[in-house]
């Protein structure tokens, strides 16, 4: 059995996504595409949060939600049209509803007042739209059945047994009691004999059936109640007392209670007709005379009677306290997913080693087990696919926070700025979602803050008033690709040209392109901001967004059009614990170059091999100057030093966009799954190295970080050279597992 | 007379047994709790259509269901439980946020046998059951 903590937890799961369902379908509704369904699924979502708070006790949100259920009900009813401006209110009461339902999870107690200016103006909507009409979703009518939220927390102590209700004393005070069942009772499956039981309950019931309608044998059926009631229940029950036993069928029968001013004489009880308010007793007598009723033996529908039903044998259900629930997902935690991930991970080194033994073994005999280790690869393969995609969720999670976001902003600057989403289903791994919010949040204040104009502005530069962001994310050869696309106004190269020159990050004389200038705010200690304005620039530049980008393994592109807008794109890896690599061969050691970064391989010929002033090399490749390095040269790998660039294999990479560098190799061994092992935690950074992965043949070999190669082949500056400890402990392999 | 028939007797020896029907998890988590530790047995389905593929022929003492669900709603379930004759019988409670006469009179021509309110106090809840069923 769930702990009550458990539930809880299961309640701000479901918070999260029914608020994720909500603030959808307010989008939706914001940008005119909303259906009945969209209004209806808001309704949902705001109806479940309400349902489940109450559960837990938290007040403070059932009320909230009750207000805003009661105004989303008036919409779907139609008595209230969905405005843009009753639109916004929503949005605004979504907030509110996201916020309390992190307090309640956080366990802060909410301000009395908070939302409260929200609240007024969701009942200024009631009260315009609901007009004539009952309060909806109100409590109203309820009469008898208002289930006040009681907390779970708070149920202890409290005895909820039935106090008879002639302990009071004053049993002469009662009412008479009329009770004539229609047709439709028995349908509903509404049981007589069940609410005589319950009203013998509240004290002491004397009852007289009436049997007059009883039809003769042959005429009767199954079905129909042919009998009444009338008596007197003394005790202290009140008339609403007497009511909430009929609740549910006062519609379904001649009922009439009336209190009884001066104590009547007690008819002498008769000895099948009277009964006595102890439940066994009750059911004894009476049920005599409604089996006489319901299932006379003759009757040819006894099949149908009401209780045959519960006659007829069950079959036998695996026992254990629950039924199997046809559910399709199931929660699981992660930590299970990533010990399957890491058991995958073992298999694909596993796997090549098996690869490498079977490439020592004698032709005649290799064939068969090539073939069979063909569908072992096939098959791990899949696996990982498989594992990997239970680790993967949909960027929804994050990109729902953005709306939000946006809605924020603009009112903040007072600028006008409508969030476009697209493809926010798109899965990639969670812990990579969980790390994209802060840059992507920074990326949008950015746009809103400095990239989009004021209104005026915009009228004046001949634009739409609303400026546009759009988000949007897809796969794209292996990774996933965000993208934040505005159309406001862009870099303003020259301020930030003139900002990199004040503090000295670019040669006072440089010659720099559009694009290379708008890449100057990537730089460390760079910030746009004119002055510091509330929202963007606090410090936070943009050179921590692209480390965060990077330390996922991804890239960031930046294009900027002055006057049109900017568009950043993150391209990231679908996963962090298994990669395509190339594995490549310099002088006595084997290095894995992530497949992504590999633009082409070839083996240049010596006339495309250009020595420039200043470079070590330039490749010309259709047209293109590609710079050259040595990768054993810039990994200060021994025996390599002055080799010819033209006397290799060379892989053309690419970092950056445009940003292109051909590393020249010894030998490709070949296109191979890695496992990605991290190297951080035993030497912390190594300038040039991403990782390190277990080859084959059980040897270490490193992942090549391609972007900062490129760094460090313009610097000159060699990663591993100050470190020969740290490599041979690399190479023994002993550090890793 | 006649001796008194089993008529209102359990429909088994064993645990009474419920199916609730709820699209949230939460409200399914915290009947089970509920329902579980009072020593019924408890079937779960997760919109209207689960729980009619979940329940099929078995008979249960009562259905407790939400009406406001996605792919069936309740009233469809309750519907299609009193168009069946294992289930004709059945005591059939809505379990609902909602709570208006117009949604209740709804369900009721549909067949409900009784109708309580989200969020639910246990103990009402379980007095409510044992007061639709034997």
């Amino acid at each position: 059995m769930a702990s009550l903590d458990e539930l809880k937890l299961t309640f701000f799961d479901e918070c999260s996504e029914l608020l994720q369902d909500m603030e959808s379908g307010l989008t939706d509704m914001q940008d005119g595409a909303g259906t009945a369904d969209t209004v209806n699924a808001v309704f949902r979502a705001v109806h479940s949060v309400k349902g489940g708070a109450g559960i837990f006790g938290f007040q403070g949100l059932v009320n909230f939600a009750h207000v805003f259920e009661t105004v989303l009900d008036l919409v779907r009813r139609g008595d209230l049209a969905a405005t843009s401006p009753v639109v916004s209110v929503f949005l605004t009461a979504g907030d509110v509803l996201a916020d309390l339902v992190g307090m309640a999870r956080s366990g802060t107690k909410p301000p009395a007042d908070y939302g409260q200016e929200c609240r007024v103006a969701l009942e200024r909507l009631t009260k315009d739209g609901g007009e004539g009409d009952a309060p909806a979703a109100d409590d109203d009518g309820m009469e008898g059945i208002d289930f006040t939220p009681v907390a779970v927390d708070d149920m202890e102590g409290i005895d909820f047994t039935p106090v008879r209700a002639d302990s009071f004393g004053d049993a002469s005070s009662g009412y008479a009691i009329t009770f004539r069942p229609k047709p439709g009772m028995l349908q509903n499956a509404n049981e007589p004999l069940l609410i005589l039981r319950e009203l013998g309950k509240l004290g002491e019931l004397e009852l007289t059936a009436e049997t007059d309608a009883l039809p003769n044998l042959r005429d009767l059926q199954p079905d129909q109640p042919y009998v009444s009631w009338r008596g007197v229940l003394r005790g202290a029950a009140s008339k609403t007392d007497i009511e909430s036993v009929f609740e549910f069928v006062v519609d379904d029968c001649d009922l009439t209670i009336e209190p009884i001013e001066t104590p009547v004489e007690t008819p002498e009880p008769m000895p099948a007709m009277a009964m006595e308010p102890t439940p066994a007793a009750v059911a004894a007598p009476i049920e005599t005379i409604a089996s006489a009723a319901a299932k006379q033996p003759a009757a040819p529908k006894a099949a149908d009677s009401p209780a045959s039903t519960a006659e007829s044998a069950p079959e036998p259900r695996s026992g254990g306290g629950g039924g199997t629930p046809a559910a399709t997902t199931a929660r699981v935690d992660l930590d299970k997913i990533d010990r399957v991930v890491n058991m995958v991970g073992e298999l694909v080194i596993a796997q090549a080693m098996l690869g490498q033994v079977a490439q020592g073994l004698p032709e005649e005999s290799r064939g068969q087990l090539s073939q069979i280790l063909e569908e072992v690869i096939h098959h791990t393969r899949e696996l990982k696919d498989s594992v990997m995609s239970m680790r993967a969720q949909p960027v929804r999670a994050v990109f729902q926070r953005m709306p939000r976001l946006v809605r924020e902003l603009s009112q903040k600057t007072g600028k006008k700025v409508k969030l476009e989403m697209v493809g926010e289903g798109t899965e990639v791994d969670r812990t990579i979602i969980e790390r994209l919010s802060d840059p992507l949040t920074h990326i949008i204040r950015n746009s809103v803050d400095h990239g989009i104009e004021t209104p005026e502005a915009r009228i004046a530069a001949g634009k739409n008033e609303e400026g546009t962001i759009r988000l949007s994310a897809n796969h794209r050869g292996g990774r996933i690709v965000i993208e934040i696309r505005d159309d406001g106004g862009g870099i303003n190269t020259e301020r930030v040209l003139k900002r990199a020159r004040e503090r000295g990050l670019v040669d006072p004389d440089a010659q720099l392109s559009e694009d290379e200038i708008s890449n100057l705010i990537f730089l460390p200690g760079f910030s746009t901001a004119e002055a510091v304005s509330d929202i963007s620039g606090r410090g936070v530049g943009m050179d921590v967004v692209r480390s965060n980008i990077q330390d996922l393994g991804g890239r960031i592109f930046l294009n900027s059009q002055r006057g049109k807008g900017m568009t950043i794109q993150f391209a990231l890896p679908l996963t962090l614990a298994v990669m395509d690599g190339m594995v490549i061969k310099v002088g006595q050691e084997t290095y894995v170059t992530p497949m992504s970064t590999i633009v082409e391989c070839l083996r240049p010929s010596r006339k495309d091999v250009h020595a420039l002033l200043g470079t070590r090399g330039m490749l010309q490749l259709r047209g293109e100057l590609v710079p050259l390095v040595h990768l054993g040269e810039l990994l200060s790998e021994s025996g390599v030093g002055g080799k010819d660039l033209a006397d290799g294999v060379v892989i053309i990479t690419e970092a950056g966009e445009g940003s292109r560098l051909g590393l020249v190799v010894d030998e490709l061994l070949g296109h191979q799954q890695v496992v990605i092992k991290s190297i951080e935690d035993s030497y912390g950074a190594v300038p040039g190295i991403a990782a390190a992965t277990i080859l084959g043949n059980g040897r270490v070999a490193f992942i090549l970080d391609t972007e900062k190669l490129q760094e460090l082949a313009a610097e000159g500056f060699s990663p591993l050279r100050d470190m020969p400890g740290a490599r041979m402990k690399f190479v023994s392999g002993a550090a890793l597992h | 007379m006649e001796e008194p028939q089993p008529e209102t007797a359990p429909a088994a020896a064993g645990p009474k047994r419920i199916l609730t029907i709820d699209d949230s998890k939460t409200m399914r988590d915290m009947l089970m709790f509920t329902l579980a530790d009072a020593g019924f047995e408890v079937l779960q389905g997760v919109d209207g259509q689960d729980g009619l593929n979940v329940l099929g022929d078995t008979p249960v003492d009562v259905v407790i269901t939400d009406i406001n669900m996605p792919i069936m709603d309740g009233y469809e379930v309750i519907r299609r439980l009193r168009d069946n004759p294992v289930h004709k019988r059945t005591p059939i409670l809505v379990l609902t946020t909602e709570s208006d006469a117009e949604k209740r009179t709804l369900a009721r021509s549909a067949g409900a046998t009784g109708w309580m309110v989200k969020p639910f106090d246990p103990d009402r809840l379980l007095a409510t059951v044992r007061k639709v069923s034997p």
